[in-house]
């Protein structure tokens, strides 16, 4: 059992390190990454002004909230359907896109973009997060979507219409989901690359995108210095986390007033 | 509160290729308590989901007091629905679960109050500790309660109850069919009743429809489907009975109409005691005839048999219903 121990600590060390590793040398006062010249937050006080990357960071906000507003949208009436059979087909079909390597979906969608003449831009970006957006926010929602359905239900036998059934019962008693979707396809597209970088024009780069071509290209400047990608990387990741623990606080907060569902 | 009269006709639903129902007609007397009795699976809770309006039937008519609802649309029918699993609203509190139903009608803040509160001494829940109360919060026999007091809030002209009290011990349930009668004896509400237990059933109702496989087999006030079963499985579901093949079909008799040792009974047989068991004031027993069992039922008082013992069992003729199936 000992060993079990340990293990589990070294497994969580592997995730953890690489990280870690990163965020300290954000913090170097060093053009180059591995030798540490001290303390500094030069790195940080540089993205301020790094209008680069406050376009980029305005880019991935604006898909970011778009994506995961329009894909849950989309997704709640599929998510609210009650019969069972036409359900379990509904599930079988929406899952794949989760499953399919990322790349190939990104390749497709390009294709279908040239093919169409859609012009790449933010547009493109928005369509190419929201198509698969909408299974993950199904998956987050299908759970209490039953729920919300089986309530309309009750609803409809104390006098209420189809209408205010919806309004008044599905969809409070939906919210624990519709904010996980939200969360979820916030985050699948804030921290999508790929799709991103198969589906953007010249000129529209969010923020994984100027990680990445940055990275590539590091050195050339002083916000590509290895320590100011870092530092990029670190907001990123920052961000993240803001939001997760956000939602973890709505979701403590829930669950204590409201109990589980 | 009035209750109204239903009357189903020739109902028939159909799910792909199984038939739930299978041409059923029923009326169910207004301000009555009328119980759809059957196993799972008989289309017991399917019948009372078209009287509702939450299901088409595939075929047939529903009239409310001779006016046909066929049609109209759940939220116009004016009914009360206790589900099986309750949905109640777990984002409203106690008072707003029961007020739902008349604020969707639009009924002033006072009135709203004060029938809601009403709702809530009705089904027993003191308005002052539960009206504030989360739904979460609540025992299950709460829950229970509140689900009825949201259905009757609205007065409604029938009042359906899917296997409401299913899920509950033992003694809370007898408290709440009680509970429910009362209820039903003070509004006047015609109440539609779907369970599987015939215990249940006994307790709560007037009528009684004995279903299965689609078909209502029997109907009747407890009293007469326990004593004159038309067939087998309405003697055997409702009730305990001995089927045995006789002429014309089978006999079916009472558990507790078998006569042990009797001085005088128009059939006896020899029989060996297989088992007793302890029920209370009651003791179930099982004698074996000629390879069969029967089963007998007797006051403990004064019956001093045990497993291994010969007796002779025996029942009269008047005790004895033949039925064709």
């Amino acid at each position: 059992m000992k060993l079990l121990k340990y293990y589990t600590y070294a497994l969580i060390a592997m995730l953890y390190i690489p990280i870690i590793v990163m965020i300290l040398y954000s913090f170097d006062n060093s053009k180059y990454f591995g030798e540490w010249n001290g303390f500094t937050l030069r790195w940080y006080e540089q993205l301020l002004h790094d209008t680069q990357a406050w376009s980029a960071l305005k880019n991935s906000m604006v898909v970011a909230v778009l994506s995961a507003v329009i894909s849950t949208a989309i997704a709640i009436p599929a998510a609210l359907m009650a019969r069972d059979r036409e359900k379990d087909i509904v599930s079988l079909m929406i899952y794949p896109p989760v499953i399919i390597p990322e790349i190939t979906e990104a390749v497709a969608l390009m294709l279908l973009l040239i093919y169409l003449g859609f012009p790449l831009g933010l547009v493109s970006v928005l369509i190419g997060h929201t198509a698969f957006n909408i299974a993950y926010a199904y998956i987050a929602l299908s759970p209490v979507g039953g729920t919300g359905a089986r309530l309309a239900v009750a609803a409809r036998t104390l006098g209420a219409d189809r209408f205010t059934a919806f309004l008044k019962v599905t969809i409070p008693v939906s919210m624990p989901g519709i904010i996980a979707a939200l969360g979820l396809t916030f985050m699948m597209s804030f921290t999508d690359f790929i799709k991103t970088l198969f589906t953007k024009g010249p000129g529209f780069d969010t923020l994984p995108i100027l990680v990445w071509n940055r990275a590539r290209r590091p050195g050339l400047t002083p916000y590509t210095s290895q320590p100011a990608i870092a530092a990029l990387a670190t907001t990123l990741i920052l961000i993240s986390i803001a939001i997760a623990l956000a939602y973890t606080l709505y979701e403590v907060r829930r669950s204590e007033k409201q109990g589980e569902l | 509160m009035k209750g109204v009269e239903v009357y189903v006709e020739g109902i028939t639903k159909k799910y792909g290729s199984t038939t739930a129902l299978d041409g059923v007609t029923l009326r169910i007397p207004p301000s009555e308590i009328t119980t759809l009795l059957g196993p799972s699976g008989c289309g017991k809770t399917t019948l009372l989901k078209i009287i509702a309006g939450l299901e088409p039937p595939t075929k047939g008519r529903v009239y409310f007091d001779g006016r046909d609802v066929t049609n109209l649309a759940p939220e116009k029918r004016n009914i009360g629905f206790v589900f099986q699993d309750l949905a109640l609203f777990p984002h409203l509190n106690v008072f707003e679960n029961v007020a739902f139903g008349l604020r969707v009608r639009r009924v002033p803040e006072a009135e709203v109050k004060k029938r809601v509160y009403w709702a809530l001494d009705l089904v027993g829940l003191d308005p002052s500790e539960f009206a504030r109360r989360r739904i979460h919060e609540l025992s299950g026999g709460q829950q229970q309660r509140v689900a009825i007091a949201r259905a009757l809030v609205i007065e409604p002209a029938v009042l359906l109850l899917d296997e409401p009290f299913a899920h509950l011990d033992y003694k809370i349930k007898q408290r709440l069919l009680l509970q429910l009668k009362r209820i039903q004896r003070e509004t006047g509400a015609t109440v539609v009743y779907v369970t599987h237990d015939q215990n249940e059933a006994m307790a709560v109702s007037h009528k009684i429809a004995v279903m299965n496989n689609g078909k209502i087999l029997q109907v009747g006030s407890p009293e007469e489907v326990y004593e004159k079963p038309n067939s087998s499985f309405v003697a055997s579901f409702f009730g305990e009975a001995n089927v045995l093949p006789g002429e014309g079909g089978f006999i079916v008799i009472r558990p507790e109409r078998v006569l042990i040792n009797p001085d005088r009974a128009d059939t006896v047989y020899d029989a060996y005691i297989e088992d007793v068991v302890f029920q209370g004031p009651l003791l179930h027993i099982e004698a074996r005839v000629n390879g069969k069992i029967i089963k007998i039922i007797k006051p403990r008082n004064g019956m001093v048999v045990k497993p291994g013992d010969k007796v002779r069992i025996g029942w009269l003729q008047k005790d004895v219903r033949v039925v064709p199936e």
